[in-house]
């Protein structure tokens, strides 16, 4: 009996023990680690070698480098976020109807999301080529795309927001495909154009799907990397110095994971943040 | 306000469907027009083709003599209230029903003032704030409804606008849609399935069946004078009775005769068998089931055997057989009578119906 009862109640636990221990080795302790490692000075192995308590971050928030990357990154995520939604959305619209070729279209739109982001960066160094490129040739220009600070942030931001691009488009397809198509039809013989449809009836149909984009935008936004070491290497200067790539380079270059680890900390934090006000956000904002 | 005109409007499917077949109407100014027919005869298909929300495949569709075959639905200033009600899901009632209006750049307080009164009349004044995900059936019908009175267009869709109401709250809206039509002077066209819609509500009637208008004309004539069985059948509740009968010259009189029954024709019909040469072969007689009396002449009468009855209150109504055809008969509750019993029942012969086995036109169509 007793054995029986007990069988009983932690029969679910055990159930749970093979998904708990894939988290726990993939996430919680690196997660942890990170945290423990964020108080350490460590030597060359990233191994601690040195309790300093809070140093490193009191190190971070002096240091003019971070905050440089902070507003890189604050730049990326608002141009990423903006462009690869608004591109998604365009592209859902647009195939939202049923025409010849819909299904051409609909792939080559859902494409960018099979790209892996460094062979797209290899693909866009060669296009962004100062003599040889084909944006160069295309537009007449003979501009260092990658190599100016003006433009690198942009470019790589861009075609970030092109690789995102792709499952925006799915995600905004299944939220149109939503909505009831008779309001549409309703709409029209009350007298909305093209233009008041979509701003009175697609875009609050689209707001439930629209707010889990966004959060999933931003925190995709946030942890780009492989294509800005491919393109631009944090560079020039340090006008592309995302956080994750700082963090890359702190760990990676300077052999400084303490800082690194810190820093991760601090974008942990930052997205966890953003996260939480846009679910307050949403309870009051989105319609339905 | 406008007339409409359809000339022979068709609607063909890809796959070669005909929904709607060479439809020729002529809807005047202030017009309550009403569309029945069974389910699937393209009612709704037409009502959407004036909408401007189906292509037409072949004729032309004038409005205020314009033509509007290649208008676009939000051009033609129509209302409509589709059959599923197709309300904004993320809009409150006030806003939905206030839609149209701010398409149309109402100002504020007129808007405000009309749809207050809108949802005065259909009874939804406390649901203004509510989702329409809160509304039950009849509550959202309704407030389709509204969203399409406040406003004033050429002319009003009406898509079985009432048919998920109660009983009681379907016939007070039936009395304010009478209302509005008067006071607006609209021009409405409504589908409906329902008999008493139909008579009650419409100037006029189109009753349609596959596709094909079989009559259109005022409620009084559909049913005093329909054109073919099919009209005849369908419009009355309990539908007519049909069965078939043998035209046969007795003497100076012209006779109707099934097994052992035999009713003489009157001077009309009379004429009119003799004259497009019925004698001596077989029609329909259609009777209606209020056509029959408990008393009369006895060269009226034929015997009934009562198989059911339904007492309704103010009448009766008998399911039995007359000579294995299945009919209904309609009487004062002061008949009795029952199951079981054969019961003598009296034709009223001046109202009966004669039409052609093969054509099924009715004979005495005037
Ligand atoms: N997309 C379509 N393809 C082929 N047939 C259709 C299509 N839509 C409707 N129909 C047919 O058109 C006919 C008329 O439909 P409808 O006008 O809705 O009937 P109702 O008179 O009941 O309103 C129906 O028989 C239906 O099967
Ligand atoms: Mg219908």
């Amino acid at each position: 009996m007793n054995i029986k009862t007990f069988v009983k109640k932690a029969g679910p636990y055990v159930y749970m023990v093979p998904a708990m221990a894939v988290f726990a080795v993939f996430l919680f302790f690196p997660f942890f680690k990170t945290i423990y490692l964020s108080l350490y000075k460590t030597n060359k192995m990233g191994q601690a070698k040195l309790y300093v308590g809070l140093l490193n971050y009191a190190d971070l928030l002096n240091s003019p480098s971070f905050f440089n990357s902070l507003l890189v990154t604050a730049i990326f995520v608002v141009i990423v976020v903006s462009v690869s939604m608004l591109l998604g959305l365009i592209a859902a619209v647009l195939c939202s109807k049923t025409f010849p070729g819909i299904r051409i279209f609909s792939t080559a739109y859902a494409l960018p999301m099979a790209i892996a982001s460094s062979s797209a960066a290899m693909i866009f160094k060669i296009m962004l080529h100062p003599s040889i490129g084909i944006v160069n040739k295309i537009l007449g220009f003979h501009i260092n795309w990658i190599s100016d600070p003006k433009y690198a942030l942009a470019c790589v931001a861009l075609l970030t927001a092109w690789l995102n691009s792709g499952i925006n488009f799915l995600y905004f397809s299944a939220g149109l495909s939503n909505i009831d198509e008779t309001i549409y039809e309703r709409a029209s013989v009350d007298g909305a154009n093209s233009i008041q449809r979509f701003f009175f009836l697609t875009l609050p149909g689209l707001s439930p799907i629209m707010f889990y984009t966004l959060v999933v935008n931003i925190i995709q936004a946030f942890q780009s990397f492989g294509q800005v070491k491919v393109l631009t290497q944090g560079g020039p200067g340090e006008s592309t110095n995302l956080i994750v790539y700082s963090i890359y380079r702190d760990a990676f270059f300077n052999y400084r994971f303490g800082s690194a680890a810190a820093q991760s900390v601090l974008l942990f934090l930052i997205i966890m943040i953003l996260t939480l006000c846009m679910f307050r956000l949403e309870k009051k904002g989105v319609s339905y | 306000m406008a007339s409409l005109s359809f000339v022979n409007v068709c609607k063909t499917y890809k796959n070669g469907l005909t929904v709607v077949k060479d439809f020729n109407l002529d809807i005047k100014d202030r017009e309550f027009l009403i569309l029945v027919g069974p389910s699937g005869c393209g009612k709704s298909m037409t009502l959407r083709m004036i909408a401007g929300l189906e292509d037409i495949t072949s004729g032309e569709l004038w409005i205020d003599g314009q033509l509007m075959n290649m208008t676009s639905p939000q051009s033609r200033d129509l209302s409509m209230v589709f059959q599923s009600y197709a309300l904004y899901p993320h809009l409150t009632v006030y806003q939905n029903m206030a839609f149209g209006l701010k398409v149309h750049k109402v100002p504020k307080d007129e808007i405000e003032k009309r749809v207050g009164r809108a949802a005065e009349i259909l009874h939804i004044s406390h649901l203004l704030d509510r989702k329409p995900s809160a509304l039950s059936g009849g509550q959202k019908q309704r407030v389709a409804i509204g969203s399409v009175i406040v406003r004033q267009p050429k002319a009003y869709l009406m898509d079985e606008p009432l048919s998920n109401l109660d009983a009681k709250l379907r016939s007070q809206m039936r009395v304010e849609l009478a209302k509005i039509h008067r006071e607006l002077g609209a021009t409405i066209i409504y589908v409906t399935h329902d008999q008493v819609e139909a008579m009650t509500l419409g100037t006029r009637i189109v009753v349609m069946n596959s596709g094909v208008i079989q009559q259109a004309a005022s409620p009084n004539d559909i049913y005093e004078n329909p054109v073919n069985k099919f009209v005849a059948g369908f419009i009355g509740s309990p539908s007519m009775n049909f069965f078939p009968v043998w035209v046969a010259r007795r003497g100076e009189k012209i006779c109707l005769e099934f097994g052992k029954n035999k009713l003489i024709a009157n001077e009309i019909c009379s004429k009119r068998l003799v004259e497009d040469g019925y004698v001596g072969r077989r029609v329909y007689l259609g009777i209606r089931p209020e056509d029959f009396h408990e008393e009369g002449p006895e060269e009226q009468k034929i015997l009934f055997d009562v198989e059911m009855k339904e007492v309704l209150g103010a009448e009766i109504l008998f399911h039995g057989r007359i000579n294995r055809e299945e009919i209904c008969v309609r009487l004062s509750p002061n008949v009795k009578a029952e199951p079981g019993e054969r019961l003598p029942v009296y034709v009223d012969m001046d109202r009966i119906k004669l039409f052609d086995m093969d054509t099924e036109q009715n004979i005495i169509y005037v």
